[in-house]
């Protein structure tokens, strides 16, 4: 007589809801375009939970270019702007480590839970923070 | 020539949707027969060490975590424990008991997911979610307690980063009791399951004797027989206080046969040990600082005067990882060496492989659990090697390249020298 232990689960199963979030869709929509302009038709990812590491957020007006952050920062994504005593930091370099965020004594830096970085251009507005 | 004779070479890889990642195997086949068997590592090469040598030890940290993208601690763990012993970095109590708590749950999510690319191996995908969706739970709570999901960033030089707070206590607690809940269905659909056992009762078999020549560590040792555990061991954070039996398949089955269904029942039951152990580190858990070196200021000033070598050691998911550190006075380390564990446990696919047929490459090649981009290091062959599909075994500098096109430039001339001698 043959075992298959997991067959009660899977029968119990069919009548779950899935488990996974269907993000960003759960079907391919006819065209990507309309859906991205629809209110509504993306549908949203789990959020993170407090003090998750995501995106780091600059501040220039605080920051004092001490460099700190620069020191730590493993995947060398900050650089100094020596003119302007200030940083600029490519988020398509980092790996969202925080480091550069405990490190910083002015509290220049901080982390804002965002994680929908993608983009075509990694020196875009949204992927340089200065 | 007799028909036995007759054998075809083929090759998987380097690429190939039954790997993960890319390797290449070779074969050398009789009909469905594998006759012999060699592997060429070395495609998925990073330079990590490369970029080590240029930044000083808390980038590496975080860096060397990146390594693997599944043990989010491992590399980190055994890169700060190298560098502590240098700079001579006492860790607190508390920190040493995070650290294991953190080690533990990486356990579980990674056995759980081997065990769900396992079972798709086989070609039982109902498994496979089952056993990825058990995983899911560990995942969420890891970003709770950490701020992420796999690279947790939890492991400083000096302890840790991150305190256990209530809130996260809490979801660790319902966790165990999620995971203990789950054991008994997970248990019997690995090793209950006739579909499992006709596959794996009797593949792949690594004997004993082999697991101590090819040097196997972690669970591939361990379902041959051989008892060693880095926790058991050596123990380092926790681990003495809440010690640690090497998980051997005959304390269940009541035989050891070193094939991969007793790889199955090894990872099993380790993801039993760690729920046990966590239940032990989270009633213990002292109170205290969690960090030696808080300010990173004084730390990176005291480990730019730190001079001398360490090997820091930790039994990964996959068994011992050790990271060589030799730190001289300066910047940047003069020397970091990373040995992963699948880098010992790779020898063993060949003994496995051999006599075993082409449709059990993948679950036998799985069931190491091989994380080749951690393994992959600097590949030099000298001499060139004997494996059936590396061409000539070596890596050509741009200078040799040179050289030899210099040789084939003479031969040539040489050759139409020759003949045109002949023509006069
Ligand atoms: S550590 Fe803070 S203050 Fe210093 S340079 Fe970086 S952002 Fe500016
Ligand atoms: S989070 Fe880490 S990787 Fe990203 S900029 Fe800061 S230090 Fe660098």
């Amino acid at each position: 007589m043959p075992r298959f232990p997991l067959v009660p689960a899977l029968v119990k199963n069919l009548f779950k809801r899935p488990l996974t979030n269907p993000f960003p869709a759960a079907h391919l929509p006819p065209s990507v375009g309309d859906a991205l302009a629809t209110p509504g038709a993306i549908k949203p990812p789990v959020p993170m939970p407090p003090g998750g590491r995501a995106r780091v957020v600059y501040d220039p007006a605080s920051c004092v270019g001490c460099q700190m952050c620069i020191k730590v920062c493993p995947a060398h994504a900050i650089e100094f702007v020596p003119g302007q005593k200030k940083v600029r930091l490519f988020r398509g370099g980092c790996i969202a480590c925080g480091q550069c965020v405990e490190v910083c004594a002015k509290k220049s830096l901080s982390m804002d839970g965002q994680f929908l970085l993608a983009d075509t251009n990694r020196f875009s507005d949204a992927l340089v923070a200065k | 020539m007799s028909e036995k004779e007759i054998t075809f070479s083929t090759t998987i890889g380097p690429t190939h949707p039954a790997f993960k990642e890319p390797i290449q195997l070779s074969f050398e086949l009789h009909g469905e027969e594998i006759v012999a068997a060699d592997f060429v590592p070395g495609q998925a090469h990073r330079g990590v060490e490369w970029m080590g040598m240029r930044r000083n030890p808390v980038q590496i940290l975080y860096l060397a975590e990146r390594i693997c993208g599944i043990c989010g601690v491992t590399h980190a763990m055994s890169f700060a424990r190298a560098v502590e012993q240098i700079a001579g970095i006492e860790v607190p109590r508390r920190a040493h008991y995070l650290r294991s708590i953190a080690c533990e749950w990486e356990r579980i999510h990674s056995h759980l997911l081997w065990a769900g690319v396992a079972a798709h191996e086989l070609g039982f995908d109902s498994l496979f979610y089952v056993a990825w969706q058990a995983r899911e739970k560990v995942l969420d709570l890891m970003e709770d307690f950490t701020g992420s999901r796999v690279h947790y960033s939890t492991i400083a030089i000096g302890g840790v980063r991150r305190d256990l707070d209530d809130r996260v206590r809490k979801a660790m607690d319902e966790t165990l009791a999620f995971y203990e809940s789950v054991f008994e269905q997970l248990r019997r659909a690995f090793l209950e399951d006739d579909t499992v056992r006709l596959r794996c009762v009797g593949t792949g078999v690594l004997t004993a004797k082999e697991a101590l020549e090819l040097c196997a560590v972690g669970p591939t040792a361990r379902a041959s027989g051989i008892p060693w555990d880095v926790r058991q061991d050596h123990p380092y954070a926790a681990y003495a206080e809440v010690p640690v039996k090497a998980v051997l398949p005959d304390a269940y089955t009541g035989e050891t046969h070193g094939d991969v269904y007793d790889r199955i029942v090894v990872r099993v039951f380790e993801i039993l040990q760690s729920v046990q152990l966590l239940h032990q580190l989270l009633d213990q858990l002292p109170e205290g600082p969690i960090n030696a070196c808080p300010k990173p200021v004084a730390l990176l000033m005291r480990l730019k005067k730190a001079t001398g070598e360490a090997v820091g050691m930790h039994e990964a998911p996959r068994g011992e990882v050790s990271h060589y550190v030799r730190l001289a006075a300066a910047e940047a380390p003069l020397s970091w060496k990373v040995k992963a564990s699948s880098y010992s446990n790779y020898m063993s696919w060949v003994p496995m492989l051999v006599g075993e047929q082409v449709a059990d490459i993948p679950i036998i090649a799985a069931s190491i659990d091989p994380c080749i981009s951690c393994t992959d290091r600097v590949l030099v062959r000298k001499g060139g090697g004997s494996g059936g599909a590396s061409s000539s075994g070596q890596v050509l500098t741009k200078a040799d390249l040179t050289r030899l096109s210099v040789a084939k430039t003479r031969r040539l001339q040489a050759s139409a020298a020759a003949r045109a001698e002949v023509v006069r």
